[in-house]
């Protein structure tokens, strides 16, 4: 009787929790970005609206909206929501822009785009992780994302040029090419760091042909969690 | 000694020796597939085994004592089987853990803790059959001891030549049939067909595994597998050599610019890489032709170029050849090239068939520690180069327990000492946050230059990388006119010139996160240095020859002030090596202590007896290890070379340990005999923490075979007087309280791990002297443990 009982009350969980995927997404906004410095209403709009937990590998599906990035397998990580939505609000995407992102992981940073601006592209080395992007992407509504399978370093020559690259990795160079493909007061957005930890994120704007770079913080580390393969 | 003897005693000796060599091989095989540090951890947590062995021994002495005819050799086998078995076993997809992982909890804590038992059973079995053996034969016991000693140093220096020829996950499989044959070989009563049938079993499976074992899967987050992910990556060449496992990956994705101009708008080329034990060392670089361009041009790292073409130009851990080939650039009469890794520059001539850097006429090689060379050379130059210092992304502290030598103030000074006039020394370095390389660098120039640094020190950086110029005579106008030019030309910011550093920060094209930078250099410079370093959070006073932990930065005591101050869980990530030592530490004192604690739940002890025995050879075990630790660190400068310095220390403490062991055997074991014997070891310890740096250094430049000579002499005697106060004690306990022997070995194993781990700390803390001065009073103390009347 009694393991009938815990039986019926573990899928009771299991189906609560399923159902409520929406509820925990708003609870992210709400504690992990709005609490913090995301204002941009955009942003906060688009963090919302995208399903997290249809990006994320299934096994972590019950860690998507945590305020951590997670694996999602071949030594790359979903970037946790915060640093999501933060890189998203430094660029300031307006809907007419065009953005390119390099390293398109599971494709969530380029789904949050996708809800604010009218043409994506995204560039991912990885074979694997290039295929998985773009099934999630094209399933979830974003099939206007374009996605490529490449060595992002060279960008994306034939759509440049770009308003905005969000590169999701940082080299201890700035490709050449993706400066050369951004706008005249366009930005870069770059992440520095580990897969552990990110320590500070890159600000790259072009100014004519000067450039200029800006550290946005200090260290927001968040810890990874279960591997996934 | 008859044929039965000869054949106990050689068994004993290819058991230990094995051991020993397993124990080196899998702390390689892990640090290839994960990092060092938790290698050393999982190695430590088996060797732990030793320990165990001990304790089972004590629980169940009479019945292993009754059945020890067949339980040794049945021991020695079974050590083989798990030998061979072990390591395979922890790289199957269920069992394999993630260093990376383990951070973040789930299922690869508990992986951890499997990979820990597998490979703690060959130490187990292996211990076990040692310490039956001491207790069943404890009159022979000096004898006995030697043999252990001298098959263990044989062992260290055995697993260095099979690095040379094998793959490095082949290697503790093959060592599995040393046992296997100390079991087979080790003198039996009567034919037990059980023996030999387990032993036939256990060579077909090692020969089972070794063909059938694949090359196991590095983590997921090395440096290597990320390069053999990317498009066309292949990897070109391996090798192995005793420096560590060498291989070359190649990718048209495989690009290396540090210190670029964001002005720099070219293609840059691809090039191969070298990855040593998984980890990344350099990209590999063709010997430029007269029309080829450097991309070094547009870097940072030029800033030493521009003021002049030096003459004269000595490069420090050449490496990949890199800093070579930018300097061949510029037309130099003559470079020096110092690598103490002769095993890459073999490879990369091999794969570049000659046609390197290092092949210019122009260049000569040194192979040698950087500060060893600096130690023994009287050239002078006009540029000495640094490579750069960190990691790129920030440090994750992983090689905090590294000893750099050619980083401590003394190598600096002897740098500063070898510089023509107008000489200069280059160094760059990552930014990093919080700051630490950089103010490291700082602390040490201005201690070097004794406070009067200003007129002769420039520093530029660009996004992510700084370079420091420090030039021996002050820096003229027309140079910091020219350094200004060149860092406008190329978008770089300025953060150091004579003319006065800026009290406000100099942001002119790249912005940092807040100007903690720019006040640490301001008082750093100032006159509230000692204030501002004692107040900072992480060390950064120049790291010294007693310590040479230039990338060690963590203060213990402030760790949750630095977790305040960063965010809480963002510690383990920018300190991890020292963390995982100090975890290491706790949970290996942890485990000891319940092992060394069972048997005295389980046997009504004899108090004084057993507090004696505790005592004594906790102290021995401790002490042991603390001696051969600090007499590696002091011969690796010596040598200019880990290798020769392990092999030269190792091996030689344990040959001649093993003679005083067999001398013992004439010995009476007297409390007067173990006083004077301590009291000797102690006095030959303080002999050498007093002259052994000054004399070795007087004697740097010796030929090589003369240094070996001397390495043993200065190492023989204290090795010798360290062999005999272990089987003195067991000698002593069997007159006194002969139950207690087996505890005896039990403790020691256990405090030989514990002692390993600390040794690393106290070397960080207090310096290698500090650890020696108390391995001299811990053996002062042994001497005189009040024994038994």
């Amino acid at each position: 009787m009694k393991i009938r009982i815990l039986f019926c009350f573990l899928m009771c969980q299991i189906f609560l929790f399923g159902e409520d995927y929406n509820k925990v997404r708003e609870e992210m906004v709400r504690y992990q970005l709005e609490s913090r410095d995301i204002q941009n209403k955009t942003v906060l709009r688009a963090m919302k609206k995208v399903p997290r937990h249809r990006f994320v590998p299934d096994k972590q599906k019950h860690h998507a909206y945590d305020d951590r990035p997670l694996p999602i397998g071949y030594g790359q990580t979903i970037s946790q929501p915060y640093i999501v939505a933060y890189m998203t609000q430094v660029i300031d995407p307006k809907p007419e822009y065009r953005v390119l992102e390099i390293g398109t992981g599971s494709g969530y940073q380029a789904a949050v785009l996708a809800e604010i601006v009218d043409s994506v592209f995204t560039i991912e080395i990885v074979k694997e992780l290039a295929d998985r992007a773009r099934s999630n992407l094209e399933e979830n509504g974003y099939s206007k994302v374009v996605v490529r399978h490449g060595d992002g370093y060279f960008g994306w020559e034939s759509k440049a040029p770009f308003d905005a690259i969000v590169v999701t990795a940082a080299a201890e160079h700035i490709p050449p090419p993706l400066i050369k493909q951004l706008k005249p007061d366009g930005k870069m957005i770059i992440p520095v760091g580990s897969p552990f930890m990110i320590q500070s994120l890159m600000l790259v704007e072009k100014k004519g042909e000067s450039v200029r770079t800006t550290s946005l913080f200090p260290v927001r580390f968040v810890p990874l969690t279960r591997e996934t393969r | 000694m008859n044929g039965t003897s000869c054949r106990r005693n050689t068994a004993l000796g290819l058991l230990s020796g094995a051991i020993i060599a397993c124990q080196i091989a899998l702390m390689n095989a892990f640090s290839l597939i994960q990092w060092d540090h938790f290698a050393s951890m999982i190695i430590s947590l088996a060797l732990l085994g030793f320990g165990a062995g001990g304790t089972v021994l004590t629980l169940f002495k009479r019945w292993l004592t009754d059945h020890q005819a067949f339980m040794i050799p049945l021991l020695m086998i079974l050590c083989a089987f798990s030998m061979a078995l072990a390591y395979p076993l922890s790289q199957t997809e269920l069992i394999r853990f993630d260093s990376y992982l383990l951070l973040t909890g789930g299922t690869h804590i508990l992986r951890f803790v499997i990979t820990a038992l597998l490979l703690f059973l060959p130490f187990f079995l292996g211990g076990l059959a040692i310490g039956l053996l001491f207790t069943v034969r404890v009159k022979s016991i000096s004898t006995l001891y030697a043999f252990n000693m001298t098959g263990s140093g044989i062992g260290g220096i055995l697993v260095l030549l099979l690095f040379s020829r094998f793959e490095p996950h082949h290697i503790p499989i093959l060592l599995a049939l040393i046992p296997l044959a100390a079991g087979l070989i080790y003198p039996k009563k009567r034919a037990w067909q059980l023996l030999y049938a387990a032993g036939g079993f256990t060579l077909l499976t090692i020969l089972l595994v070794l063909f059938s074992f694949p090359e196991p899967f590095p983590s997921q987050f090395k440096g290597i597998r990320s390069a053999l992910r990317l498009p066309e990556a292949q990897c070109v060449y391996k090798k192995p050599t005793p420096y560590g496992f060498l291989q070359i990956v190649k990718s048209p994705a495989l690009r290396y610019a540090p210190g670029l101009s964001l002005q720099y708008r070219d293609s840059i080329p691809s090039r191969p890489v070298l990855f040593s034990n998984g980890h990344q060392r350099g990209p590999l670089t063709e010997l430029p032709t007269k029309n080829s361009h450097h991309l070094y041009e547009w870097s940072t790292l030029k800033l030493p170029y521009t003021l002049r073409n030096p003459e004269k130009i000595l490069i420090l851990h050449a490496g990949t050849g890199d800093l070579i080939s930018h300097a061949l650039f510029h037309h130099p009469k003559e470079i020096t090239a110092c690598e103490s890794n002769e095993g890459i520059l073999l490879a990369i001539n091999e794969f570049y068939q000659d046609n390197t850097p290092y092949t210019s006429p122009l260049v000569n090689v040194e192979i040698s520690d950087a500060y060893t060379y600096l130690l023994t050379t009287k050239k002078t130059y006009d540029l000495i180069q640094l490579p750069i210092l960190g990691t790129f992304g920030g440090t994750s502290g992983l090689d905090a327990l590294e000893e750099h030598y050619s980083l401590t103030l003394e190598a600096f000074e002897s740098m500063w000492r070898r510089l023509e006039p107008d000489g200069m020394i280059s160094v760059s370095t990552w930014m990093d946050y919080p700051s630490r390389y950089p103010l490291r660098i700082l602390t040490t120039f201005k201690e070097l230059t004794h406070g009067n640094l200003s007129s002769h020190l420039a520093a530029i950086r660009n996004w992510n990388m700084i370079t420091f110029l420090l030039k021996k005579s002050p820096l003229n106008p027309g140079e910091v006119q020219t350094i200004k030019t060149f860092s406008d030309s190329l978008d770089f910011d300025v953060v150091l010139l004579p003319t006065g550093h800026k009290s406000a920060p100099s942001y002119t094209h790249h912005q940092l996160q807040d100007s903690s930078f720019f006040h640490a250099i301001e008082a750093i410079l100032g006159h509230d240095e000692d204030t501002f370093t004692k107040e900072y959070p992480f060390r950064i006073q120049p790291a010294r020859e007693n310590r040479p932990y230039f990338s060690q930065f963590l203060k213990p005591g402030r760790i949750h002030e630095i977790m305040d101050y960063l965010s809480r869980d963002a510690l383990p990530f920018l300190e991890l090596g020292y963390l995982i030592l100090i975890l290491t530490f706790i949970v290996v004192t942890l485990i000891a202590i319940f092992l060394i604690m069972v048997p005295l739940i389980f046997h009504q002890p004899d108090v004084y007896h057993s507090k004696w025995t505790l005592l004594y050879f906790s102290g021995l075990g401790l002490a042991f290890m603390f001696v051969e630790i600090v007499l590696i660190q002091r011969f690796i400068l010596f040598f200019g070379n880990p290798l020769y310095a392990a092999s030269a220390v190792i091996s030689g403490i344990l040959i001649f340990s093993g003679a005083g062991s067999y001398f013992s055997t004439h010995l009476e074991s007297s409390r007067q005999t173990i006083r004077h014997v301590c009291a000797g070891i102690s006095g030959l310890l303080l002999l050498l923490i007093l002259g052994l740096t000054p004399f070795l250094k007087a004697t740097i430049h010796y030929p090589f075979v003369l240094k070996i000579f001397i390495s043993l002499l200065c190492i023989g005697p204290v090795a010798f007087l360290m062999g005999i106060p272990f089987p003195l004690g067991i000698k002593r306990l069997n007159q006194t309280n002969p139950v207690d022997i087996s505890w005896a070995w039990g403790i020691n194993g256990c405090l030989s791990v514990i002692s390993s781990v600390l040794a690393a700390i106290l070397a960080v803390e207090i310096g290698f002297m500090g650890v020696m001065i108390i391995a001299a009073m811990i053996y002062l103390g042994v001497g005189s443990v009040q024994t038994h009347p």
